[in-house]
């Protein structure tokens, strides 16, 4: 351990002092800091995968929106996507899902935990930023395709055409033509191999212009609108490519702008004219049957052929007859789309034609010729028409109702879309407020730094600075409409349309339940899982709806504690801003309050409507366990709390009849009636400390759950803690009329205006209190509540200044009673002056007061003696008048005998209660026969000789013989004493110990009283002999005599701490003179006086007070002050108190009578300037009371040369009184040197006494 | 040297020259402070002098937070203290420094460490090393003994951390005081411890609050073999020790002598006489 202190090793590393003790005092915290190794692997791998992926999104939300605009083509905004997949529902409600579990994986990542733990909450934040940031642009892309899917999905219900299995009629014949080629026999010829070639060229660019056009048709939008297909209108001239060309003008028709449409319909009109005319003209030719010498293969596959085309004249027949339809027009009724199915109906019965001419053909090639075949044959094809027309019919209807169902199912998905966004929309919020609360959390720290530096500090930020970054932060707060509730009730009012809609959709969705069952096959399957998805996307959007009204209160509520936050830091940082800013605040406090109270109302309004909204979800909340649990919890402490409050208000009245007995018994001279009168007053005041202690308690366990409730009790908090202090005044104060106890009585008047005076400033601090709570607390309104604030102080002093002029004339009054000595200042206070002065008058005269209840408690405290009386006693010291220069005018010498040798008269002499204990000591002795021995101790001059007296006087009353005597000077062989002793006895003398107690028991019993025996005492070697030898042998004789001895204190104390060489075990009883008082000391030196014929004035004592006041009252005070003195200058020795008392006497022009004047005397000072052996001296005649000069060698063991000069010295200076060769310390000068020797620490037994 | 004189400037950059007014005020104010602060408690110590040592005490603490704190404000004050800039620029300083001040360093922590676990305060007699005084003053460095002979012992103050130091008084005015007396085997032993307990219990140096106890005790002293009674008693006040021991052994003489109470070589001395004569 030590070497860690001195070893060179640590000290060798160690800067130097002050530079170590600021570097330890900086950088400990940072050297304490641990590295965060996680943070370096994720900048490193994990950073860059997040910012390429936002790189991503961000091209392809580039490409998206860049198609939109229609400055890219779909295949770069949706690489993975091929354009035939946008005619399919199926295919794009599965790419839904895979964007909403897109969607769900994204909402996963963000409240997952970063990749590597964390050490730093800066990093942690930065993670988290740049995961919510990527993820952001991830979903902007994700919602861009969905959008567009959606929108795909609903041109789709709009116009089934456009399904891809719709246009099976207008693809296959091409992709057929396309892929002719391949099925091309292998002996093939040329020519027909290059016809074959020719026709999937065509077929191709054919194909590539109705996938182009179905592309733009599907995706059209404003931005993106269809624009008229010139090429297709040349090539309707084109035979070969006409009915394709045509095909695809007709399927554009219903997107082209109207110029555009307007061309394309007469150009489809001239052509459809053109064919009518031609079909019918065929029509109307009777049908020719096929060429013969084609073999049955042949004949087959033209009659497929024939089929073939027939199936797709029909379906051009549907689409033409479903627009005739949508126009309201009917076949050959008139339009384009009416001339159409006309024409479609002409061709579709020329195929038929053909279509019966192929069969006919066929059958013959077959060689059946039966004529009952031949009508089931077209019995059956007729049938197989009629069905294929009603089922067409029926798709019709079918197809209608499904695109309603995908109609209302694109509905729901562009609202649940909407309520993601919205959710979206919190978070993305929420990342703002979080830079916000951070920047309120550095504030808040900021602040606690201002507060707790010095301005003298470096590191102290500028209050300035912070203060107006704070005041910024909170206007921004206030305006944010997500603090008024706006985006709770718009989540709200959201939450109640989605839950309107999705029961709607619910019902619809049990609609189509029953299309269902009509359909098979893929249509069944497809719609199975429109169905399965518009189910979950309801569920979603329940559950999505539900999240985001929390999200949104969570965000309020966050933005509320954040604003706390940043309210009381501002509040905080106030007293330290400059006065330029408090200037600058000041001068925007109109437009303030203003914007305050704007946004006070919307405030109040959302949140009313949010608690309306609360209370009216209250019965479904109970409904959940926790909740349920939580109210249980808190109504049982409110009910416990409320119990309680009601158990004690009853026994209010009980508890002040208790208080007030007791009262009585304290207070014996109480009557009964005054009993019952304190018991009305104690009750209010009781009930009403009830509120206030049982009040928060009730508030506490109603907690936040019902702000109203917590607001009305709070108010009634205010009014208790009121009517409280008011009964509380009741109690204490009452007028004149009404008798019972009280610490004040007043007159009526006075009684009036002080309770008004009371209940003013009552109501003033429970109205700015609560004024502060609603404002502020409540309401919000800071700078209005501090605008309040500031003129409330302003009314504060109003309420003073007219408390004050309305008390002015009682007080005038009072002062007006008291005897003050004339001076300018009292008499402008007494004076009935101006109504303006009253104000200032009666401050002066609340002074006045004041300094006469100071006076007046100082004095109550020193009579009772408390512990600070030498301090009271000090302060009215000055209350005396003093002599000139501190010196009084002598008594004449014999005068002063008369007080200091005269004596004190029976009747006056001070019964000193310890001698009581000598009368038991006697009876026991008598009842017992053992240990009369007594010992009575005091310091000199304390009076031992007059306790003896009357000790004598009561012994004798005994009927004891009583001997008496003093031990002369000092005795120093055991044969003095001897001698002595025997004298006083009334024996002879003993030779030994032994044979004086012989000659003490032959002796009749009686009462000795000894005086002095500690002059037979000497503290040097072999002293102590003589006096151990005196109290053996009275210990002896105690059973036999009664003995009553004095002692000198301070060689008590020392005998009794050297109890191995003295045995003062020995007396029974020892007897320790107190102090007297100054009770005592008065009617001591009034009985001196009284006998030496003097009467005492004190009229010269008294300095004349600035307070005034009954001038008897102040005479006695100053009595009470002087004897007080006298008491503390004298250590209650009456002998030393007589002295200094005589001191204080002054002659006056009658010989009979002395003034009382304070003089030097009663200061008792630490003598300075005194030497180590004065100082020995000293304590040597302390002990012994009185030596001579050569005892005092012995005693010291100082040299007779020093001895001599201490002894010189302290004689000169008064200190010393020298009487032949006998020295002693004057009575005078008692008090200080045994003051100065215990301050100098030359004094210390019996300093616990 | 280059380095050095960059670095000395790059140091000079971090002295806030806007301030030295206040530290000069600090300066002023403080060492003023440790004059009067010197003062008042000298004062109060010779003025209630049963607190002596308390005060003394008082002045030491008083005195060694006014050295630590008008520097350490001063250098507060003057110094810009950015972390990073001077961590960089006091490294290549305070290595060299550092060696310099070491046992400076050690002695200044020693002096905060005695300060707190106390094992003397000021005015305490304390052994150490051979010597035996008065603590006179606890300064940030070292301690400063008042020897018998008046001789001012200064010791580090780190020297106190690795040796035994003895207080006689531990913080009080009183102190335990030991006298020996040496009588003749064959002396009336109980009368002479008598007289020890007298002159010890009798003079004007005892503290009685304390008891006085004298011990008996027979003990072979060289060649001879001696009755040693032992005076353990208490001095009011640590300063007179010695004058304590003076006072009790001239009474225990002078009594000694008039009863004939023989020391030891006064009685061998006897012995040899008689039995010479005898012879």
């Amino acid at each position: 351990m030590s070497q860690g202190y001195t070893g060179s090793a640590v000290i060798t590393r160690t800067p130097p002092f002050f530079l170590l003790l600021m570097l330890w005092l900086r950088w400990i915290p940072a050297w304490g800091a641990p590295a965060d190794p996680g943070w370096a692997l994720i900048e490193e791998e994990h950073l860059p995968q997040l910012i390429a992926r936002r790189a991503s999104a961000s091209a392809r939300i580039d490409a998206r929106e860049r198609f939109e605009r229609g400055e890219a083509a779909f295949v770069e905004a949706y690489p993975r996507r091929s354009a035939d997949a946008l005619g399919d529902p199926a295919l794009l409600r599965g790419r839904l899902a895979l964007l909403d579990d897109a969607a769900i994986d994204r909402a996963r990542q963000r409240g997952a935990d970063p990749p590597e733990p964390l050490a730093s909450e800066a990093h942690r934040a930065r993670w988290r930023a740049a995961v919510a940031e990527t993820l952001r642009v991830e979903g902007r892309a994700d919602a861009l395709e969905r959008g567009q899917i959606v929108a795909t999905l609903a041109r789709l219900s709009d116009h089934p055409e456009l399904l891809t299995e719709r246009l099976r009629w207008l693809r296959g014949p091409l992709v057929q033509a396309r892929s002719a080629i391949e099925a091309l026999p292998g002996d093939a010829t040329e020519a027909l191999r290059r016809e074959a070639e020719a026709r999937a060229a065509v077929a191709d660019e054919e194909l590539a212009s109705l996938d182009r056009l179905l592309l733009a048709l599907r995706t059209s939008s404003p931005e993106r609108p269809i624009t008229l297909p010139r090429q297709d209108l040349q090539l309707l001239s084109d035979p070969g490519r006409a009915q394709a060309a045509a095909d695809r003008l007709w399927l554009s028709l219903p997107f082209l702008e109207e110029p555009d449409a307007e061309q394309v319909r007469s150009a489809l009109s001239a052509r459809v004219e053109a064919a009518i005319e031609a079909a019918t003209t065929a029509l109307a030719e009777p049908s020719a049957a096929p060429g013969g010498g084609v073999e049955q293969a042949r004949g087959v596959e033209q009659a497929r052929g024939v089929e073939q085309a027939r199936e797709v004249e029909q379906a051009r027949l549907s689409l033409a007859r479903a627009r005739a339809r949508a126009e309201g027009l009917s076949s050959g009724g008139g339009g384009l789309a009416g001339r159409l199915a006309e024409l479609a109906d002409l061709e579709v019965r020329l195929a038929q034609r053909r279509l019966d001419a192929a069969r006919a053909k066929l059958s013959q090639l077959q060689g059946t010729s039966s004529p009952d075949l031949q009508t089931a044959k077209t019995q059956a094809e007729d049938a197989a028409a009629a069905a294929e027309a009603a089922r067409a019919a029926a798709a019709d209807a079918r197809d209608r109702r499904l695109a309603d169902i995908l109609s209302d199912f694109a509905s729901s998905s562009a609202r649940a879309t909407t309520v993601q966004e919205g959710v979206a929309g919190v978070d993305a919020r929420m990342e703002e407020h979080r830079e916000t609360i951070n920047k309120i959390t550095t504030e808040r720290r900021q602040v606690e730094q201002i507060l707790e530096l010095s301005a003298l500090s470096g590191e102290r930020p500028d209050p300035d600075t912070v203060y107006r970054d704070l005041r910024h932060v909170l206007r921004e707060l206030r305006a944010s409409p997500a603090l008024r509730g706006e985006y709770v009730l718009r989540a709200q009012n959201a939450q109640v349309s989605s839950e309107e809609a999705v029961a709607r959709d619910q019902r619809r969705m049990t609609e189509a339940q029953d299309l269902l069952e009509s359909l098979d096959g893929e249509e069944r399957a497809e719609l199975q899982d429109t169905l399965a998805a518009w189910r979950a996307g309801l569920d979603q959007e329940l559950v999505t709806s539900r999240r985001w009204v929390d999200l949104a209160q969570q965000e309020r509520d966050t933005l509320f504690t954040a604003l706390q936050q940043a309210r009381v830091a501002k509040r905080d940082l106030y007293p330290y801003i400059s006065s330029e800013l408090r200037q600058q605040d000041n001068s925007m406090l109109l437009p303030d309050i203003a914007k305050e109270l704007q946004l006070l109302v919307p405030s109040i309004w959302s949140s009313l409507r949010s608690r309306s909204l609360d209370l009216m979800s209250a019965p479904v909340m109970l409904t959940d366990w926790n909740v349920l649990r939580g109210l249980l919890a808190s109504s049982f402490w409110s009910i416990l709390s409320g119990l309680l409050w009601w158990w004690g208000r009853n026994r209010a009245d009980s508890w002040a009849l208790d208080a007030a007995s007791r009262v009585r018994r304290v207070r014996p001279e109480l009557r009964l009636s005054d009993v019952a009168a304190l018991r009305d007053p104690m009750a209010r005041a009781i009930r009403n400390t009830i509120d206030l202690l049982l009040g928060p308690l009730l508030l506490w366990s109603l907690g936040d759950g019902l702000p109203e409730l917590q607001f009305l009790v709070r108010v009634y908090l205010y009014l208790s803690t009121y009517r409280a202090l008011l009964a509380g005044f009741d109690l204490v104060v009452v007028p004149h009329s009404q008798v019972r106890p009280a610490v004040l009585v007043l007159s009526e008047g006075s009684y009036t205006l002080a309770r008004r005076t009371v209940r003013l400033f009552l109501s003033y601090s429970i109205l700015s209190r609560l004024l502060h709570f609603l404002l502020w607390g409540a309401l919000g309104l800071d700078t209005l509540s501090g605008l309040v604030d500031f003129l409330l102080s302003l009314v504060f002093w109003l309420l003073v200044a007219i408390s004050l002029y309305r008390w002015e004339p009682i007080s005038r009054a009072g002062l007006r009673r008291r005897k003050i000595a004339p001076n300018p200042l009292m008499s402008w206070l007494r004076a009935d002056g101006s109504r303006m002065l009253r104000v200032p008058r009666a401050v002066g005269q609340l002074l006045f007061f004041a300094a006469v209840l100071v006076s007046d408690l100082s004095h109550r405290l020193a009579q009772e003696g408390t512990s600070l009386a030498w301090l009271f006693n000090v302060m009215n010291r000055y209350r005396l008048k003093e002599g000139e220069g501190g010196v009084v005018q002598p008594l004449p010498d014999e005068v002063r005998a008369r007080i200091l040798e005269g004596e004190t008269p029976r009747k006056h002499l001070i019964e000193r209660g310890e001698l009581v204990a000598v009368t038991e000591a006697l009876s026991q002795w008598r009842a017992t026969g053992l240990r009369g021995l007594v010992a009575v101790v005091g310091d000199r001059g304390m009076g031992k000789q007059t306790a003896l007296h009357s000790v004598e006087d009561s012994l004798r009353a005994e009927g004891l013989e009583v001997r008496r005597a003093q031990m002369p000077g000092p005795v120093r062989t055991r044969r003095d004493l001897f001698a002595w002793l025997s004298q006083v006895v009334g024996c002879e003398i003993g030779e030994k110990p032994e044979g004086m107690v012989e000659e003490l028991e032959a002796v009749s019993p009686r009462a000795i009283l000894l005086e002095g025996i500690h002059r037979c005492f000497a503290r040097r070697v072999g002293g102590v002999n003589l006096i151990q030898m005196l109290l053996y042998v009275l210990n002896s004789t105690s059973d036999h005599h009664f003995y009553v001895v004095s002692v000198h204190g301070p060689t008590w104390d020392y005998l009794s701490s050297v109890g191995s060489m003295v045995d003062c075990g020995v007396f029974h009883t020892v007897v320790r003179l107190a102090p007297m008082t100054s009770t005592q000391l008065r009617s001591l030196t009034r009985a001196r006086a009284g006998e030496a014929g003097l009467h005492l004035d004190f009229s010269g004592l008294q300095r004349p007070s600035a307070l005034g006041g009954d001038p008897k009252v102040e005479l006695e005070r100053s009595i009470g002050v002087f004897y007080r003195l006298l008491a503390e200058a004298s250590a209650g020795s009456p002998t030393v108190a007589l002295e200094l008392f005589s001191r204080c006497l002054e002659p006056t022009d009658d010989p009979a009578r002395v003034r009382i004047i304070m003089g030097a005397a009663l200061s008792v000072q630490v003598i300075p300037d005194v030497s180590d052996n004065a100082l020995f001296v000293l304590v040597a005649l302390n002990l012994h009371e009185a030596l001579q000069q050569d005892e005092l060698v012995e005693v010291t063991n100082l040299s007779v040369p020093v001895v001599r000069a201490t002894v010189r010295d302290l004689v000169s200076r008064g200190l010393l009184t020298q009487i032949e060769r006998t020295v002693f310390v004057p009575d005078r000068h008692r008090v200080s040197v045994q003051r100065t020797l215990r301050r100098r620490h030359f004094l210390h037994l019996g300093i616990d006494r | 040297m280059t380095e050095g004189a960059s670095d000395i400037q790059s140091f000079i950059q971090f002295i806030a020259f806007d301030r030295l007014h206040y530290a000069v005020v600090v300066v002023v104010v403080g060492w003023a402070l440790l004059v009067s602060s010197n003062r008042v408690f000298d004062d109060l110590g010779e003025r209630f002098t049963e607190r002596r040592l308390f005060f003394k005490q008082g002045k030491a603490l008083a005195r060694f937070f006014l050295y630590l704190a008008i520097p350490t404000t001063v250098a507060s004050l003057l110094l810009r203290l950015e972390s990073e800039a001077l961590f960089a620029v006091a490294g290549s300083v305070s290595v060299a420094v550092g060696f310099a001040f070491k046992d400076l360093l050690g002695s200044l922590i020693a002096g905060v460490i005695l300060l707190m676990d106390r094992p003397f305060q000021v005015g305490d007699r304390i052994a150490f090393g051979g010597f035996y005084g008065e603590v006179q003053e606890m300064g940030l460095r070292s301690v400063r003994l008042a020897t018998l002979d008046d001789n001012l012992v200064t010791i580090p103050n780190n020297k106190f951390l690795t040796e035994e130091v003895a207080s006689a008084n531990a913080g009080q005015l009183d102190a335990m005081v030991v006298i020996p007396f040496y009588v003749g085997a064959a002396e009336d032993f109980q009368r002479a411890r008598r007289i020890v307990a007298e002159a010890t219990s009798t003079s004007r140096y005892a503290y009685l609050n304390k008891p006085v106890i004298t011990l008996v005790e027979d003990r072979f002293l060289g060649e001879r073999f001696v009755t040693v009674i032992t005076a353990k008693a208490y001095v009011f006040d640590v300063r007179y020790e010695k004058a304590f021991i003076t006072d009790v052994t001239e009474r225990v003489k002078l009594a000694f002598r008039e009863l004939h109470i023989r020391t030891p070589d006064q009685q061998y001395r006897d012995l040899d006489l008689n039995a010479r004569e005898a012879w």
